[in-house]
């Protein structure tokens, strides 16, 4: 196999996994602007750090970490419907990364990179950085996953059982931020909230079992991005939209067939 | 001493806005009270301000047993929240919420037999009835054998057989495991037995503290729950 391809579909796969994996908790949280929002900070810290020279990684992570400690408080507080603020705040970083884009002279490439992904750009590297994270993602989810379960069910009854919300919130925000990160520059800011959304919402047609929920998310996420992968190479397509089209079908096709709604007659 | 949860001339404000104003009661081991009043009367914000949800704006709240204080009564207490907006499809069966609270095995079988909800334990949570979910939630509040349960306006949504059914199991409890009740409430209708106090609460004020026996011959009790 080609290695560009290999590649390809590793960093696809991993793509995949680690956006099923946290799309769980923005999918059971109820809170999807909130991926919208960090995503597309983490864009606009990437378009700006080409602007002043800086590591654009690095900026990318620390904008949407910043986005998702101001969230927090928004989110926490709650005293506005969170899903409205959130879409203010995304309206706000969006208008910041196009500012930027349009600053930007010469570097058409890299920011297109932003937007839209390339995920041949991937080396050894990535790969092996990008393998690190879910490893961890995976561990934490372990160790931590009466305390998830319990916050995702209800947060004040999460307190009663001694469980830290404030920390397992924050924690969740900077997970979503490394991963948002990570997949910028691969998927794209435009198309990462897809990525980050559809795993969960098919794993939501097939189980009442949140460790299968995590389970099927994950797969979704490894089956539609490394499906589109394929499928872009086939036929020659773009491949942030083939995947993301791909996954969309995935999903389209799991309400067909969602063993939830035949056996419950809906 | 005997006292479990105290509070001393406390104060919420939430923004300009007085909801509690000047609370001074004690809660005693064993105690089973009952908090009624109007819709908007401030019940659930005395409740969530016992939890700690809420920090009083005045006044101070001592949580204590016989030997040290408490610093947090989440630690020590079993909630039941009002109700739960949970979707139909939450990925959560009722065992799955009865085991957040890690229960013994013992108590669990016990709390499935006497709370009669083998045939509902193995459903998903979102898919039970009010009344179900509202068992399963006392169920896993019980399991973590709390010194004191808050209970929401647990009648909210449930009809009377459902609500009698939910007493039926609160009062086992008590029998049982004797915990310290607070309960809040907006029907007067049924008090349960074993209840020894009613505290009856207007305008964040709390303006009689009675026994039950006592409350209906308040003049215009049935005007200040209902308004």
């Amino acid at each position: 196999m080609d290695e560009v391809v290999l590649k390809s579909l590793l960093m696809a796969g991993l793509a995949g996994l680690s956006c099923g994996l946290t799309g769980v908790f923005i999918y059971l949280m109820n809170i999807p602007f909130i991926g919208v929002a960090i995503a597309h900070s983490a864009m606009a810290g990437g378009i700006w750090a080409l602007i002043f020279n800086l590591p654009s990684k690095f900026l990318a992570f620390i904008a949407s970490f910043l986005t998702a400690i101001f969230i927090g408080p928004i989110t926490d507080r709650a005293k506005t419907n969170p899903n409205i603020s959130l879409s203010i705040i995304f309206s706000f970083v969006m208008g910041i990364a196009f500012l930027g884009a349009g600053l930007l002279e010469g570097k058409n490439q890299l920011v297109t990179n932003f937007l839209w992904g390339n995920i041949f750009l991937s080396g050894w590297k990535d790969i092996f950085f990008h393998g690190v994270l879910v490893i961890f993602v995976i561990i934490f989810i372990i160790i931590f996953f009466r305390q998830f379960s319990v916050f995702l069910f209800n947060r004040e009854i999460a307190a009663t059982l001694g469980v830290n919300t404030g920390f397992i919130l924050y924690f969740i925000l900077f997970l979503i931020g490394i991963v948002v990160t990570l997949n910028l520059d691969i998927i794209g800011g435009l198309m990462l909230f897809a990525l980050i959304i559809t795993p969960p919402s098919i794993a939501y047609q097939f189980t009442f079992d949140l460790k299968k929920f995590f389970f099927i998310s994950s797969l979704s996420g490894i089956l539609g991005s490394t499906g589109g992968v394929i499928l872009s190479f086939i036929f020659n397509l773009p491949v942030s939209a083939t995947v993301v089209i791909f996954m969309s079908l995935l999903f389209f096709i799991s309400t067909l067939f969602s063993p939830k709604r035949i056996r419950y007659g809906e | 001493m005997n006292e479990i949860i105290s509070f001393y001339d406390v104060t919420v404000k939430i923004g300009q806005k007085t909801i509690l104003s000047n609370i001074d009661f004690k809660l005693n081991r064993g105690d089973f009270i009952l908090l009624i009043g109007a819709n908007g009367s401030g019940k659930t914000t005395l409740l969530k301000t016992a939890l700690g949800f809420i920090k009083p704006s005045f006044g101070s709240i001592i949580y204590k047993n016989e030997i040290s204080g408490y610093k947090d009564i989440k630690n020590f207490c079993g909630y039941v929240p009002q109700r739960l907006d949970i979707d139909r499809y939450f990925p959560v069966i009722a065992e799955d919420v009865i085991n957040f609270a890690k229960p013994e095995k013992n108590l669990l079988n016990y709390i499935i037999k006497e709370f009669r909800i083998k045939d509902i334990i193995r459903k998903p949570f979102g898919m039970l009835s009010g009344g179900e979910r509202q068992k399963i939630l006392l169920a896993m509040a019980l399991s973590k054998k709390p010194d004191i349960l808050l209970l929401d306006e647990p009648n909210l949504n449930l009809d009377i057989n459902a609500y009698r059914d939910f007493l039926r199991c609160l009062l086992l409890i008590k029998k049982e495991f004797n915990p310290t009740i607070l309960m809040v409430t907006h029907l007067i209708s049924i008090i349960p037995k074993m209840v020894n106090r009613v505290f009856v609460i207007k305008d964040g004020r709390i303006i009689y503290k009675k026994a039950p026996y006592e409350i209906f011959k308040i003049k215009n009790i049935m005007e200040i729950i209902y308004g």
